[in-house]
């Protein structure tokens, strides 16, 4: 099903927004807990775009907060995982782990190098 | 410390408001935390790189609050607005596109010539260290200068000169093959350059077959291009091929390699490339009676400074010689470069264009194009005042001052837009013709070169802003308020602007009618007033050195059998002709042109024998017997020089002068008219290469025809070379006619756009003042009056014009006459004409309407108030 298709780093960013999202996800706290996890430095603007992508094909919600002085004056944008951007992970979940109930654990040993 | 402002400009511009709220407010809390982090340089270069990176097409799209943005918007609006507002106003419209497109178009085809020659040459690696050897000596209080040098020149002095990596001597002439077509025989007339092995080393023209290092150590040996060897031996291998020459005097040349033809861009152009016999000898010297003299190309080492090896070439040569017109020249080395317009010293090899013509042609496409802009420019701001309704009502509306401008900014592109198409269509119907006044093709191929078009683009856009930001200032500026008090009406300020515009127009387009007016007169005076005789019923036939030596008595003969010939002469050389060669001797201090001509070249061109007689056409003259002219006459140290026997003017005796003539003009009048000595054919046969016909005919098809057979009689191996005199003499000129052509071409440009100008100008007058002339009329005005009133604006502005034009016009000639010996003067009858084309156009441009405003029945143009 095209348009509710999750790509690989937006089933991420979706996942760090869900778990922040009771302490305010927005593009900035997205950011840092995605590099927490994936270890990998993430430029702010692919954030942007991923976000207001995933808002656009219905996975996320958002509102808009108050300003802070820290911002320079500006609002910011929190965003909440839909339903819709629940089913799509438990989607993407199932695809997953129906693949790796058929792997073989053998085949897994010493890929480490 | 705060973040730098200038990457989020971009952002701003393209961003809705909301999600550019969002991002700022993000990359602003970013950059805080980095800059506790990471220090301020790399928090900044962080911040730079994110927000540039934002610039993704989402946030184009992504607009909650108002899906459809505000810039795209407001471009599109302003664009649907232009369109409108220029088919309202057709005849405006087509009056500012037609003229911004004929402005670009001629301004593109003169651009295109200058580029040409700035690119001139520049496939050649090594031009930057190419010299021509130049020599200027004084003589009888003159500076000469020469690009010719004595053959032995460079070989005695090169091993002496190591910063001289090799030199060339050259010489470029015109050859006739003969291409033998399976037994009949086609003659090719083809470029030879004859020159030196090193050629190929200083000129880098690419082999194709052969080694070019290998080429010309023999005295037969010869190169050809590609397409000369296509021509005469087709397909096959053109190597060990022999070409044979029609003149006897040439042998065969065997063909040892093939180049690639010369680029379009090169100044040295050819179809074969020879060997110079005569400098081949071994025991040439200084002293060997034989001195071919030929131009010197030089390639230099690297990094060497010419004037230094300019300065030790004098030396060098007193070691060799104690000839004072080789010793005590001075000897300059000139740039490759600087060639192509180098028009004081010249050779055949490479042709050079003035640079005053270079910079009065750019200077003229300059004025083309202000002259579009400024149509534009008075046009659209003169009518300003019909479009303050429209101003005020957008105004109160809420357009701010900003928006107003970008649509009336807008206008202008959207005119320049849609002129550029145009222009290119008029540039391509113009460069035909354009190459035929140039007498060349025009090589940069600008279709194809981005860097070009996109030049292009960028200068359109720019002619756009000048032209459109004055009239947007203005229009933006009107107030509501100031519309509904009525007092915008008769603001003098724009007004006084647009009369020193339209001024600027009229002087310019009135300097060019009395420049080409001017040019054209002088070229008639060239044609027509110095001559002695009709040169239209002269047809001269040119063959080689020593082509009649044998035979010229019979073949005068028979050409004076032909019908409608008139008069027959043998002769070295003929008006029109570069001189024969000039001489100098011992008892004279001036260099003296010979001819050799037969008794009857007197009565062809009606030259006047002042003193003493002509050769005797009964018996044949001695050869001993000269004629002079009254110049030579004038230099002499005698008080009368007739009959004079103290002057050795050709071989080892003194000859006798029998006769002085009038001076005439020969060479083109650039030049004085120098000391003639005029002996009698039979005293040096060689020398007679022409045959000089006077034609006394309705028909000169037949004539020509009947002279061409009898050519063929005599010499079926040579073309047959025959010119009108007419067309010889105009060839001397054929800068002049190129200027004037090009000049007259560019006048008519001129004119039409400042027509246009005035056309449009005048239409605006009539429709704004059509009122005022009605009430005029009611009140009594009678139709004379209210013609005088509508008028006399226009006319004074060209009166004001003529006024500056005049002397503008008047000096430029007079510098451009300097370069002729002989003028015919600047005529005042020139200024009158002007004056009366001026009158005569601008009443046509302007006439129909302030005729028809005139007419109008005051009825019609009041009853809506």
């Amino acid at each position: 099903m095209k348009g509710t298709f999750l790509g690989e780093f937006e089933e991420v960013v979706l996942l760090a927004v869900l778990v922040i999202e009771d302490e305010e996800a927005y593009a900035n706290t997205v950011r840092r807990e995605v590099e927490k996890h994936t270890g990998r430095s993430i430029n702010l603007s692919a954030i942007h775009s991923a976000l207001y992508r995933m808002e656009r094909k219905g996975f996320l919600n958002s509102e808009l907060a108050a300003a802070t002085p820290r911002r320079g004056g500006k609002k910011k944008r929190y965003f909440k995982v839909s339903g819709q951007g629940t089913n799509a992970l438990n989607e993407a979940r199932r695809v997953r782990e129906s693949f790796w109930k058929l792997v073989p654990i053998t085949k897994l040993q010493g890929g480490v190098s | 410390m705060k973040p730098p402002k200038l990457p989020l400009l971009l952002l701003r511009l393209i961003a809705g408001r909301q999600i550019l709220e969002e991002l700022e407010g993000d990359l602003y809390e970013d950059f805080l935390d980095n800059l506790e982090l990471k220090g301020y340089r790399k928090a900044r270069n962080i911040y730079i790189w994110t927000a540039l990176c934002s610039l993704r097409p989402y946030i184009l799209i992504h607009n909650k609050e108002n899906r459809k943005l505000k810039f795209i918007d407001m471009i599109t609006y302003h664009f649907k607005m232009a369109i409108r507002n220029m088919l309202k106003h057709k005849t405006f419209s087509a009056i500012n596109i037609s003229g911004l497109a004929i402005g670009i178009a001629s301004s593109l085809a003169i651009l295109l010539f200058v580029l040409d020659q700035s690119i001139k040459d520049d496939f050649l690696p090594n031009k930057d260290r190419i010299y021509r050897l130049e020599s200027s000596i004084e003589r009888a209080g003159k500076i000469g200068h020469s690009a010719s040098h004595h053959g032995y020149l460079m070989p005695a002095i090169a091993d002496n000169l190591p910063s001289i990596e090799a030199y060339v001597r050259m010489n470029k002439s015109n050859e006739t093959i003969v291409k033998d077509n399976n037994g009949s025989p086609e003659l090719i007339e083809e470029d030879f350059i004859s020159t030196d092995p090193d050629f190929f080393k200083i000129f880098g023209f690419e082999a194709i077959l052969g080694n070019s290092k290998e080429w010309l150590k023999e005295p037969d040996e010869v190169i050809v291009t590609e397409s000369a060897a296509k021509r005469h031996f087709g397909d096959t291998n053109p190597i060990g091929k022999i070409i044979q020459f029609s003149d006897e005097y040439t042998k065969p040349k065997r063909i040892t390699g093939v180049v690639k033809d010369p680029p379009g861009n090169s100044s040295i152009q050819f179809d074969f490339i020879a060997t110079t016999e005569g400098l081949f000898q071994p025991d040439l010297s200084f002293k060997s009676m034989f001195s071919m003299s030929t131009p010197v190309y030089i390639l230099l080492k690297p990094e060497i400074d010419p004037t230094y090896v300019s300065s030790r070439i004098a030396p060098e040569l007193k070691k060799h010689t104690d000839k004072k017109s080789i010793t005590e020249s001075t000897y300059k080395l000139s740039s490759f470069n600087e060639l192509k317009y180098n028009i004081e010293v010249s050779d055949k090899i490479v042709k050079a264009v003035d640079r005053r013509v270079i910079y009065m042609f750019s200077i003229i496409a300059i004025f083309i194009i202000a002259l579009a802009i400024i149509n534009y420019i008075n046009l659209t701001s003169a009518r300003s005042i019909q479009r303050a309704q429209e101003v005020g009502v957008r105004k109160v509306s809420g357009a701010s001052r900003g928006t107003l401008l970008n649509q009336f900014l807008m206008e202008s592109f959207l005119t320049c837009i849609i002129a550029l198409p145009l222009a290119i269509l008029l540039l391509e119907l113009i460069i035909p013709y354009f190459e035929i006044i140039l007498e060349q093709k025009l090589f940069f191929n600008y279709k194809t070169n981005p860097l070009f078009i996109g030049a292009l683009l960028g200068g359109v856009a720019l002619i756009a802003f000048i032209a459109g930001f004055y009239p947007a200032l203005i229009l933006s500026r009107f107030k509501l308020s100031h519309f509904m008090k009525g007092s915008f009406e008769h603001s003098s300020k724009g007004a006084l602007l647009r009369k020193i515009l339209v001024i600027f127009q009229l002087t310019f387009s009135i300097s060019l009618i009395i420049g080409a007016l001017l040019v054209q007169n002088q070229l008639e005076f060239i044609r027509k007033k110095t001559l002695s005789y009709s040169p239209e019923h002269i047809i001269v036939v040119k063959g080689h050195f020593g082509q009649f030596s044998r035979n010229y008595k019979t073949i005068k003969e028979r050409m004076n059998q032909v019908s409608g010939v008139t008069k027959v002469s043998v002769a070295s050389a003929s008006p029109g002709d570069d001189f024969y060669g000039s001489m100098r001797t011992k008892a004279i201090p001036v260099s003296i042109v010979n001819y050799f001509v037969d008794e009857d070249y007197f009565d062809i061109f009606n030259l006047k024998v002042t003193d003493g007689s002509s050769f005797n056409p009964k018996a044949d003259s001695l050869s001993s017997h000269v004629m002079i002219n009254q110049a030579l006459a004038g230099v002499l140290k005698e008080e009368n020089p007739l009959y004079s026997t103290a002057y050795r003017f050709r071989g080892r005796n003194n000859s006798k002068i029998i006769g002085i003539v009038e001076d005439f003009h020969f060479e083109s009048l650039h030049s004085e008219i120098r000391p003639v000595v005029i002996s009698p054919a039979s005293s040096m046969t060689p020398a007679l290469s022409q045959l000089i016909i006077k034609v006394e005919t309705e028909s000169f098809d037949q004539v020509v025809s009947d002279i061409e057979s009898i050519w063929n009689e005599f010499h079926p191996l040579d073309i047959f070379n025959y010119q009108f005199l007419d067309d010889k003499l105009d060839r001397q000129y054929s800068a002049e006619y190129k200027l004037s052509k090009i000049f007259g071409l560019f006048t008519m440009l001129a004119i039409f756009i400042s027509s246009l100008g005035l056309f449009g100008l005048s239409t605006h007058i009539a429709q704004v003042k059509v009122k005022e002339m009605s009430i005029r009329k009611v009140l009594g005005a009678s139709f004379h009056q209210i013609i005088v009133l509508l008028g006399k604006q226009v006319y004074l502005l060209v009166a004001i014009s003529s006024l500056i034009a005049i002397p503008i016009a008047y000096y430029s000639i007079s510098q451009w006459l300097q370069d002729f010996a002989y003028s015919g003067g600047i005529s005042s009858w020139a200024f009158v004409l002007t004056l009366g084309i001026c009158i005569a156009l601008t009443s046509l441009t302007t006439g129909w309407h302030t005729i028809r405003t005139a007419r109008t029945n005051p009825a019609e143009s009041l009853r809506n108030e």
